[in-house]
Parts: structure tokens; C-alpha cells; sequence
């Protein structure tokens, strides 16, 4: 899992999902301050939980990660935080110049990070595997496999907090109180469920808008 | 055009789409070249297009309907095209195929189709990035694969995503969360196409392999099969269920969605696409002889509604002029060769 905005790792544990799209904690706090400065962008009041949420993952501890922001590419200027902030390097020799830093730390997120690839002029087979049995029976371990997961399981709330989460789920969001919304909506959050979270979020914004 | 075609799950698929990125050794990437340098690549590439009798056109030469016709057929977009890009593109022999020149990486080859074909969509790609490779020294190393300019893609260097419309998972609670795992255990990305709070807008999204290291092509196409089955499939039982248990609300809503979009003077996005959704929703479910609606239909609605070269570059007339003309077009393809 890779942040979509600058393209670092993420660790499993440490997802934030802003409208569908996945962050990593460092521009999620970066976001937070742009937004409080900007506002009235897609990010501004959007989530109030946002800052709660990424002020639990602020540890104390300083930005190690990308210390030495001073490297720089000596073909064609690029610096380490240029490729940190858009994911984009200048030249071929920035892929020796920023090997060790924030590369190294990108492409170990994809796993095996060996390529596996063709040769340059090389053609791919890409007939589909034939596989035994009709085709509308899916044997899973045909399957390729899925990449392994890499974030914890969620551990269960206790019941009573999840019945409200339950019954809300089913019952039409019209017929239910703003309070209980609101519990509703932190649950959500809690069990990173981001997009049931939103869901309560426009709803509860839309009543505001009414009023 | 190559959308309108209907194709298998090119009712939940509108669109799946090969990128792949090649450079030239001895240039920086693009965004780090001089005017003189760019020149140096589109001389290069053009060439190659000579070679293999491909069209070649100069994005600064271009009218803006030329430019619009790239646009609309998801060829380029509105900053590839932009005046001092100093960009190109080569169109492919088959309808939606087409290279970028200069764009983020020097040679971007491009292939899309309707529906979930990717082997063939990818087939089509490798074959025409295959043909510059052998043309030019392409920057390549043993251990990382393709270089690239953005570093997420170096390897493969083949992004792979596709446009779909999940108005089904969308009205199932907890249905699109399903989906969100699903495709992060295969490592793809989902978020939507138009950002925003409005429910209306919210059924339409990007999905994309976020892998190019440590699997070859094979395992990538093997992969993106099964994500696309998958996606598909749950929108399907999504759609059904919705069709079983709320029929007589999905019949209403469809031939109500269908009298806006044929008979609407102004039509704004958000309520454009609310209709389609009814549309597609109901489209195998209402059967009905007098309103007849083909997919190729649907699926040029959508993307009209989508894609719009001339709506993006509106801008002072935009609140006036384009509901308006959005209706028009709507109302022209809704209409379809009835008397
Ligand atoms: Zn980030
Ligand atoms: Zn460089």
C-alpha cells in the first residue's frame, strides 16, 4: 500500500482513507495544515475525525524518515524532497542518486521488490490459462493469489456499541437522531470503515445545510 | 468510438485501460527537459510512427476541435495538450489505441477498451510499445525493470486501471467497503473519478494496479482478471438483488430517469449521472417494448456525460450554456433512431 499522494509506504496499521483516497500519515498532516490555511477545499470540515485520527498517530518522536532533505540529483537537479512530494524523479541517474533513501523505501512496499519483467523488444504470452471445468466454477486455488495482507484485524467492540452501528447500517439514515449519527459516525471511524463513516458525515452535513 | 462498444462486463466495466511508459536513454524525463531536448524526442518518435505508418500529430498544431476529439476519446489530457507542452501523439492502427509523446514519460503508449478484455487491451499496447523498444535505446536496468519518471511505476512500467459505474454496490450497505478489500489484498487502488459529497455523483470510479515489481506481466494480466471478475460479479448480485427486492422502486425510477434524460431541456452532472444510474440499474430488469434503450446507448451516455472536452474548456458560459447543451446531446443519444 502505497500513499497516493506522495507516493511513500504505508505502514498496514497506519491507513488513512480521505474520499476514497489513501494517505499516508505524513500528508495527512501536512493536508491538515494546507486545508486551515486554504479552506473550503475537498479536505476542510470534511472529516472531523481527521484530526483526532492523525494526532493519535503523531508520536512524539521527530521526522527521522527523510532527515537529509539536501540530496539533490547532479544531472538534473532534482531533490529528495521534490521526489518525495510528487512520487516523480527527473532523470535515470535520480534512480542511483535516491537509491538509498526514499526509493529503497518504495519499492520494498511492493513486496518482492525484484523485477519480474520482460527484457526490452520481448513479447508476452497473454492467452489466458485454460482451466479445467466450466468456467463459471471458480476454484479458488486457481486463483492467483492475492497479495498478503498487511494490515491487523480490527478487534471487535463491545456489543452494545456495534448494535447501534448495526441497526443504523439497515434503518434508513432519515429516520435516525443526529446524536445517534454522530456515535454512529465515530464507530465507523473506529472500525476504519470510512466510507459507512462518510455516509453519516453527508448526511449529518446535509441536515445542516437544511436548517 | 471504442466506448460505445458492448462488451463483456461493459455494463460495470465502462473501461479498462494499458498504460505503458518508456524512455529514452541519454534524455531526462520530461519534466526536467529543455524545449531543445523535447524537440530531439518528438524528431525521434516521429520516425518511428513513419515506420510503422502511423498518423503523427504535433498537440501545438492542433484546432480545438482536434483537440477536443483527442480529449473525448480519452487520448490526452487537457495539460498534455496545453501550448507550450511541446507534445505529440501517434494514433494507433486500431480505434483506442494511441502513444503520448512527451508527456510524463517520453513514449506512453495507450490502449483502452470497453468491458474487461484485458489481455486483448494489453496485447494491443505491448505489441505497439514493443515497436519502440526495438527502435530505441530505452532506459532499462536488470534490476529495476523500465525506469520511469514517476517512481511507482518503474518496473513493468505498465499501469493498468479502468472506469467503473457501481451504482448497485453504491445502494447496498457495506457492499463498496467489500469491494475496497477486495481489491486491497490484490494491492489496486480505488477512488472516485469526480471528487465531491454528492451521492448523485458517487458511482463512478477509478480502480488501478498499484504493482509493477516482483510479478511479470503474466501474473499482472492473471491478476487484473480476476480483480475485474470480482468487481464485476458483486456489482452484478448487487444490481439483481436491488431489481428482486425493490422492483417496483427500480421500474419507477427507471422510466422516470428515462422521460428526464429524453425530454430534459437542462441537465447539471450530478442529475445526469443520478439518471443513468437508473438507467443501468434497471436495464436487464425493465422490459418494456415502447422504451427501448440499447447498453451501446447507455454507454455513450456516460461517457458524454463524463468526458467533455468543449464542457472542461467552457469556462464564463459554463452555468449557462452547458446544462443546456449537456441536455441536447443527451436527449439526441436517449433518442436513439426512433421515428
Ligand atoms: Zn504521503
Ligand atoms: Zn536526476
Amino acid at each position: 500500500m502505497r500513499c497516493e499522494r506522495c507516493g511513500g509506504p504505508i505502514d498496514g496499521n497506519k491507513i488513512i482513507r480521505l474520499n476514497g483516497v489513501t494517505i499516508c500519515e505524513k500528508c495527512a498532516r501536512e493536508l491538515r495544515i494546507d486545508t486551515s490555511l486554504m479552506g473550503g477545499s475537498i479536505l476542510d470540515q470534511a472529516f472531523p475525525m481527521l484530526n483526532e485520527l492523525t494526532n493519535a498517530f503523531l508520536n512524539p518522536g521527530p521526522d527521522l524518515e527523510f532527515a537529509n532533505t539536501k540530496i539533490r540529483c547532479p544531472k538534473c537537479g532534482t531533490t529528495l524532497r521534490d521526489v518525495e512530494s510528487s512520487g516523480q524523479v527527473g532523470c535515470i541517474e535520480c534512480y542511483n542518486v535516491f537509491n538509498e533513501t526514499v526509493l529503497k523505501k518504495i519499492l520494498k512496499s511492493q513486496g518482492n521488490s525484484e523485477y519480474k519483467g520482460r527484457n526490452p523488444g520481448e513479447l508476452t504470452e497473454t492467452e489466458a490459462p485454460v482451466r479445467p471445468g466450466s468456467p463459471d466454477e471458480e476454484k479458488p486455488q486457481e486463483q492467483p493469489k492475492p497479495a498478503a495482507p498487511r494490515r491487523a484485524k480490527s478487534t471487535p467492540k463491545e456489543p452494545t456499541k456495534k448494535d447501534l452501528l448495526e441497526r443504523i447500517k439497515k434503518a434508513d439514515l432519515g429516520m435516525i437522531s443526529d446524536s445517534d449519527l454522530e456515535e454512529a459516525m465515530k464507530l465507523a471511524a473506529e472500525k476504519e470503515d470510512y466510507d459507512l463513516a462518510a455516509r453519516f458525515r453527508d448526511e449529518l452535513k446535509s441536515r445542516k445545510e437544511d436548517k | 468510438m471504442w466506448f460505445e462498444d458492448h462488451k463483456e462486463n461493459s455494463e460495470v466495466i465502462l473501461a479498462t485501460r494499458v498504460n505503458i511508459s518508456r524512455n529514452i536513454k541519454g534524455f531526462s524525463f520530461p519534466v526536467k527537459m529543455s524545449q531543445d531536448e523535447k524537440e530531439n524526442v518528438i524528431g525521434m518518435a516521429r520516425q518511428v510512427a513513419s515506420e510503422l505508418d502511423l498518423p503523427f500529430i504535433r498537440t501545438d498544431e492542433l484546432d480545438d476541435s482536434a483537440k477536443a476529439d483527442l480529449f473525448n476519446k480519452y487520448y490526452a489530457d487537457i495539460s498534455f495538450m496545453a501550448e507550450d507542452a511541446k507534445t505529440a501523439a501517434i494514433l494507433g492502427k486500431k480505434d483506442g489505441v494511441c502513444v503520448q509523446v512527451n508527456y510524463k514519460d517520453h513514449i506512453t503508449v495507450e490502449s483502452l477498451t470497453a468491458g474487461s478484455d484485458i489481455r486483448s487491451a494489453y496485447r494491443d499496447a505491448e505489441d505497439l510499445a514493443v515497436e519502440f523498444e526495438k527502435r530505441m535505446p530505452i532506459a532499462f536496468s536488470e534490476k529495476r525493470g523500465f525506469l520511469t519518471s514517476d517512481i511507482r511505476n518503474v518496473g513493468t512500467g505498465a499501469q493498468i486501471s479502468a472506469l467503473i459505474m457501481i451504482p448497485g454496490i453504491m445502494k447496498t450497505t457495506g457492499a463498496l467497503s467489500v469491494l475496497s478489500k477486495r481489491l486491497e489484498k490484490f494491492e489496486w487502488n480505488i477512488k472516485p473519478l469526480i471528487q465531491g459529497n454528492d451521492v448523485r455523483i458517487n458511482s463512478v470510479y477509478i480502480i488501478t494496479n498499484m504493482v509493477t515489481l516482483g510479478v511479470d506481466e503474466k501474473e499482472l494480466l492473471d491478476r487484473t482478471e480476476s480483480v475485474l471478475n470480482d468487481v464485476t460479479k458483486l456489482e452484478r448480485s448487487c444490481r439483481a438483488s436491488i431489481c428482486k427486492k425493490k422492483s417496483a422502486i427500480v421500474e419507477d425510477q427507471y422510466y422516470k430517469s428515462y422521460g428526464v434524460l429524453r425530454y430534459g431541456r437542462r441537465l447539471e452532472l450530478p442529475e445526469a449521472l443520478l439518471h443513468i444510474n437508473w438507467l443501468m440499474l434497471g436495464a436487464d430488469h425493465v422490459k418494456d417494448d415502447e422504451v427501448s434503450l440499447s447498453w451501446e446507448q447507455i454507454h455513450k451516455l456516460v461517457h458524454t456525460v463524463l468526458r467533455r472536452y468543449e464542457e472542461i474548456t467552457a469556462k464564463g458560459r459554463k452555468t449557462i450554456t452547458v446544462p443546456r447543451e449537456r441536455a441536447e446531446r443527451v436527449r439526441e443519444i436517449v433518442k436513439g433512431d426512433e421515428a
